[in-house]
C-alpha cells in the first residue's frame, strides 16, 4: 500500500501543480501597485514612478492621468515566480513623472484597496546649472557675447529633442561674422544617440568647424529636464539676400513599440504565458529606435551688400571691429641689415578677411612681401590678434622713418568704412658694415621680395560688388536663349529669302507678264462661267474672247487689246479657227441678241478650255 | 501712298526683327539682378562663390572648396584670384591641375554670358546688315563689313560655347575615397577610389549612381551623393544638402 501510495505521489504532486497554475492563470484577477520613488521634489525634476501588475501583460497598464504631471514610460521588467508550485509572473512599468507647476498632486489609486500617491511639487530654479564636462577640444573660452536670441523651442518627437539656434543679430553684412551658439537638448532616456554635428541649412553661410566635445548643461524646457549640448561658433554671411537660416542634427531617438507576438504554439498553458512582456523582451519587443533629425526653428537673416560709397582704396573685406599698431624689430640698425616691421590688428570679426600688403616699394628701404599669423583669443576665432611681419632692409644711412600702415574695414555698427593708421616709426641706420652687405640677398628663410605675388597660401576674399545669376549653367546653354536666337536667324532668313524672291521677280519680266496673264485669264473664266450660269451669250462670248486675248498677247509679247482676227490671221497664217470664230461669235453675240442653249454653253466651254491649252503650242 | 506704305512695310520688318531683342533683354533684366541694395534669396556671384570656396579650403573641406572654385570660374574665367586658389588647393590635396589649351585661354576672355550676348548682338548685326545690302546695294561695302563684324561676334560665343561644353557635365567628388563600382549598385566590386576634389565627368546616370569618367580615363560608377555637378541640374538636389556628412556617435546618454 506504502508502494502504492508513494508511486502515485508525485503524480498527484504534477496534478495539483497543473490545477493551481491552470487556476491562477485563468481565475486570479490581476493585482496592480503603484509606488512613487519620492513624495517631495523640485519643479524641474522628476520622480519616478513604477507600476505593477501581477498576472498580466504590459498591455493592460496605462498611466494614470493627472492634470499637471506629464508621464513618460522609461523602463519595463517583468518578474517570472514560482513557489511551491505555484506560478506569477509580475510586469512592471517606470514611468518619470514630471510635474509642469509647483503644487500637490494626487495620483489615483490603480486598483480597489490601494491608497492614491501625493506628489509634493516645491519651485524649482528652472534651469539647473549643471557643470558641463569641458569646453570642447580648446582650451580658450568662448566668444563673449551677449543679446543672443532664439526663436521658440520646438520640441521634435513628443519632447525628445530640440535644437536652437542663437544669433546675436538678424541683420548682417557679406563677409560679416557673428558668434552663435548652436544647442541641442536632448531627453535622457529618449534619445540614443548623436549621429553627428549640427550643420546649417543654408549655403549663404559658413559656419567654424564644430568641436566634437561640446559644452554640456542641464535645462528645464516645458517642464522637462533636458541635457542641453552647446557648441559656440561663428557665423560668417557669404552672400546677400534674405535668407531662413535653421541647424540641424540626426539623431536617434528610442520609441516604445507595441510588443510583437511570436507564433508559438498553443500549449497547456495557453496563449497568456507567451504574452508576458519577459517573453516580448526576450523575442525583441519593447522599445524601437528611430533615426530623426532635429532642427532648428527658422531665423530670419537678411545680409546686406557692403556700401560701394566711402569705401578705401586699400580694403581688403575685413568686417568688424579693429585696432592696429605698428612696431620695428630694433631701434637701431646698419644699412643693409635686416628689420623686421611687424603690423598687430587686434578686434573682433572676420579676420580671415584681414589683409595688408604692409609697405610696398619706398624709396630708400628694401621691402620683402609679409607673412601672417593669427592667434584667436577664443575658441571661435571671433576675436584674436593677427599679425603681419614684413622683413625691411634699410639702404642708406642716417635717420630712416618707416611710413605709417593703413588698414581699412567696414565696422557694421557704425555701417561706415573706418581707417586706422599706425604712427610712423624712426629707426637710426649706420653706415653699412662689410658683412651687411651679403644679407641684402635674403634676410629670412620665407621672404620674397614684396613686387613678386605670394606664390603659397589661399588668396583673400574678395568684396561683392557684382550682380548675381540665377542659372550657373551660361546662356548659350539654355533653351530660352538658344529658342530666342534660332528665331532671330530664321527671322532674318526668311527676311533673306523674301528680300531675293522679291528681286528676282523684279528682274523677270516674261514671268511677270505669264503671272499677270494667268491672273486675267483666271478672272476671265471665272466670269465666263457667271455668264453661263446666266445663260447670258454675249458676257460669257466677250469673257471668252478676253480669256483668249489675255493667252495669246502674253504668248506673242504684246497688249491684250492689240489681239485681233486680223492680227490673229497674220500670226497664224491662217490656223486657229476655232480662235477665229470665238472671237466673231462674240462681236455677234455683242450686237445680234443670239442666245445658246444650256447644252451649247457646255460645249462651248469645252472648246474655249481646248482652245487655251492648245494655245500653249502655238 | 506708295512711299507710306513702303514705309510701312519696313517699319513692321525691324518690329518683326527687335521683337526677340526686345523680349531676350526682358528676360536677361529678370536674370541678372544687380547687388547693390536688393537683396535676393538665390542665385550665384563669382565672389560669393569664391568666398565660399575659401571658407571651406580654410574649413578642410577640400571638395566643396574645388565645386566652388569650379563655378566661380565659369561666371568669372578669367579671375586670377580663383584660378589661383583653385591651383593651391588642389595642390594641397595632391590633385592635378586641369590642362589647358592655347584655344581654352583665348575664349576666357570675358564671362560666358558676356560673349553668349555678344554672339546674340553678333546675329543681329550680321542679320540687319545682311538684309541692308539687299535694300541698300549702294552702301553694300559698309554692310558687308557688319556682317563680318557679326559673325565673328556669333563665331566667338561658338567658340565659347564649344570650350565651356564640358563643363555642363563636369562634376566634383566631395566625399573623400568615393569608391568607383564596376556597375551601379552598392554591393557591386569598387574599381577604384577616388579623392575628394577630383573632377570627373558625368556620362551617364542610373537611379542613386552616375556613371563617370576622371581625366585620366578610367569610368565606374559613383553614388550620386558622393559628387555634385559643377552646374546643377534641374533633377539634383539643392546645394546646401552636401554640407557635411559626418556620422558618429558623439555623444550616448
Amino acid at each position: 500500500m506504502n508502494t502504492n501510495l508513494s508511486r502515485f505521489r508525485p503524480l498527484r504532486a504534477v496534478f495539483a501543480a497543473v490545477v493551481a497554475i491552470a487556476a491562477t492563470a485563468a481565475a486570479a484577477a490581476p493585482a496592480v501597485t503603484a509606488q512613487l520613488d519620492r513624495a517631495d521634489i523640485a519643479l524641474g525634476d522628476s520622480a519616478q514612478l513604477t507600476i505593477s501588475v501581477s498576472g498580466s501583460s504590459a498591455d493592460d497598464i496605462s498611466p494614470p492621468v493627472v492634470p499637471g504631471l506629464e508621464f513618460d514610460a522609461v523602463g519595463q521588467s517583468s518578474q517570472f515566480q514560482s513557489i511551491n508550485g505555484v506560478t506569477t509572473s509580475t510586469t512592471s512599468i517606470t514611468y518619470s513623472v514630471t510635474p509642469q507647476r509647483e503644487g500637490n498632486f494626487t495620483i489615483p489609486a490603480l486598483s480597489r484597496g490601494s491608497n492614491p500617491l501625493v506628489l509634493h511639487v516645491q519651485p524649482g530654479n528652472g534651469r539647473s546649472t549643471a557643470a558641463g564636462n569641458g569646453s570642447g577640444a580648446s582650451s580658450l573660452p568662448p566668444p563673449a557675447i551677449g543679446g543672443l536670441s532664439a526663436g521658440e523651442t520646438q520640441l521634435i518627437q513628443d519632447g525628445a529633442a530640440f535644437a536652437r539656434l542663437l544669433l546675436p543679430k538678424h541683420e548682417l553684412y557679406v563677409g560679416e561674422t557673428v558668434p552663435v551658439e548652436i544647442q541641442v537638448g536632448l531627453r535622457p532616456g529618449l534619445v540614443a544617440s548623436l549621429n553627428g554635428l549640427p550643420t546649417l541649412n543654408a549655403d549663404a553661410f559658413t559656419l567654424n568647424k564644430l568641436t566634437s566635445q561640446p559644452e554640456q548643461t542641464q535645462e528645464v524646457v516645458a517642464g522637462k529636464p533636458y541635457t542641453v549640448l552647446t557648441w559656440h561658433s561663428v557665423l560668417a554671411a557669404v552672400k546677400p539676400g534674405d535668407f531662413s537660416l535653421t541647424v540641424e542634427t540626426p539623431l536617434t531617438v528610442q520609441m516604445r513599440s507595441a510588443p510583437r507576438r511570436p507564433q508559438m504554439p498553443e500549449g497547456m498553458f495557453g496563449d497568456s504565458m507567451f504574452n508576458d512582456p519577459f517573453f516580448q523582451s526576450f523575442f525583441g519587443g519593447g522599445t524601437t529606435e528611430k533615426q530623426i533629425t532635429v532642427a532648428s526653428d527658422p531665423d530670419a537673416l537678411t545680409v546686406l551688400t557692403l556700401p560701394a560709397a566711402g569705401r578705401p582704396a586699400d580694403f581688403s573685406g575685413a568686417v568688424g571691429q579693429f585696432a592696429v599698431s605698428s612696431e620695428l624689430s630694433a631701434a637701431r640698425t646698419a644699412a643693409g641689415d635686416p628689420l623686421t616691421l611687424r603690423l598687430k590688428v587686434t578686434g573682433t570679426g572676420s579676420f580671415d578677411r584681414v589683409n595688408s600688403g604692409m609697405l610696398g616699394e619706398v624709396n630708400g628701404w628694401k621691402t620683402y612681401h609679409p607673412t601672417a599669423n593669427f592667434a584667436p583669443a577664443d575658441s571661435a576665432g571671433y576675436s584674436g590678434e593677427k599679425d603681419f611681419e614684413q622683413a625691411l632692409i634699410p639702404m642708406q644711412p642716417g635717420r630712416q622713418t618707416v611710413p605709417a600702415l593703413a588698414f581699412s574695414f567696414f565696422n557694421p555698427e557704425t555701417r561706415r568704412y573706418e581707417s586706422k593708421l599706425t604712427t610712423p616709426l624712426s629707426v637710426e641706420v649706420s653706415p653699412a658694415s662689410a658683412g651687411s652687405l651679403a644679407t641684402t640677398a635674403a634676410p629670412s628663410a620665407g621672404a620674397t621680395p614684396a613686387s613678386e605675388p605670394p606664390r603659397y597660401g589661399l588668396r583673400p576674399d574678395q568684396v561683392e560688388t557684382g550682380g548675381t545669376v540665377a542659372n550657373l549653367r551660361p546662356l548659350y546653354f539654355q533653351p530660352w536663349f538658344v529658342g530666342a536666337q534660332s528665331t532671330l536667324a530664321l527671322g532674318f532668313a526668311g527676311g533673306l529669302i523674301f528680300l531675293r524672291r522679291r528681286e528676282r521677280r523684279a528682274n523677270d519680266a516674261d514671268g511677270t507678264r505669264r503671272r499677270e496673264a494667268s491672273g486675267a485669264i483666271g478672272r476671265c473664266l471665272a466670269e465666263m462661267d457667271a455668264a453661263c450660269a446666266e445663260q447670258d451669250t454675249a458676257r460669257f462670248f466677250e469673257s471668252a474672247r478676253g480669256a483668249l486675248q489675255q493667252k495669246l498677247a502674253a504668248r506673242w509679247h504684246v497688249a491684250p487689246a492689240s489681239i485681233t482676227i486680223a492680227e490673229i490671221d497674220a500670226r497664224l497664217n491662217g490656223e486657229g479657227g476655232e480662235i477665229r470664230r470665238i472671237f466673231t461669235l462674240a462681236d455677234q453675240a455683242a450686237y445680234s441678241g443670239q442666245h445658246l442653249t444650256t447644252a451649247d454653253f457646255r460645249q462651248w466651254k469645252e472648246t474655249i478650255r481646248d482652245q487655251l491649252k492648245d494655245t500653249e503650242v502655238l | 501712298m506708295r512711299f507710306s506704305n513702303m514705309l510701312t512695310r519696313r517699319v513692321a520688318l525691324v518690329a518683326a526683327l527687335t521683337l526677340p531683342i526686345c523680349l531676350v533683354t526682358a528676360r536677361a533684366a529678370g536674370d541678372v539682378q544687380p547687388g547693390v541694395k536688393t537683396t535676393a534669396t538665390s542665385g550665384y556671384s563669382a565672389a560669393a562663390l569664391y568666398n565660399q570656396a575659401n571658407a571651406d579650403a580654410r574649413n578642410g573641406k577640400t571638395g566643396t572648396a574645388i565645386l566652388n572654385y569650379e563655378r566661380a570660374l565659369l561666371l568669372a574665367p578669367n579671375d586670377a584670384d580663383v584660378a589661383a586658389n583653385l591651383r593651391f588647393v588642389r595642390a594641397r590635396a595632391g590633385l592635378p591641375d586641369a590642362p589647358e589649351n592655347w584655344f581654352v585661354r583665348s575664349l576666357t576672355f570675358a564671362r560666358p554670358n558676356t560673349l553668349a550676348w555678344f554672339g546674340s548682338f553678333g546675329l543681329v548685326l550680321a542679320g540687319m546688315s545682311l538684309l541692308l545690302v539687299r535694300l541698300q546695294p549702294q552702301r553694300r561695302l559698309a554692310f558687308r563689313s557688319l556682317t563680318v563684324v557679326g559673325a565673328l561676334l556669333v563665331a566667338t560665343a561658338l567658340g565659347s560655347a564649344i570650350t565651356t561644353w564640358p563643363m555642363m557635365k563636369a562634376a566634383v567628388i566631395i566625399t573623400g575615397e568615393t569608391p568607383a563600382r564596376i556597375s551601379p549598385v552598392l554591393d557591386a566590386e569598387p574599381a577604384f577610389k577616388l579623392r575628394a576634389g577630383e573632377t570627373v565627368t558625368v556620362r551617364a546616370g542610373h537611379e542613386g549612381f552616375a556613371l563617370m569618367q576622371t581625366s585620366a580615363g578610367r569610368s565606374g560608377w559613383v553614388a550620386r551623393a558622393d559628387l555634385v555637378r559643377v552646374v546643377p541640374q534641374p533633377s539634383d538636389r539643392s546645394p546646401s544638402n552636401y554640407q557635411s556628412s559626418i556620422i558618429s556617435t558623439l555623444w550616448n546618454p
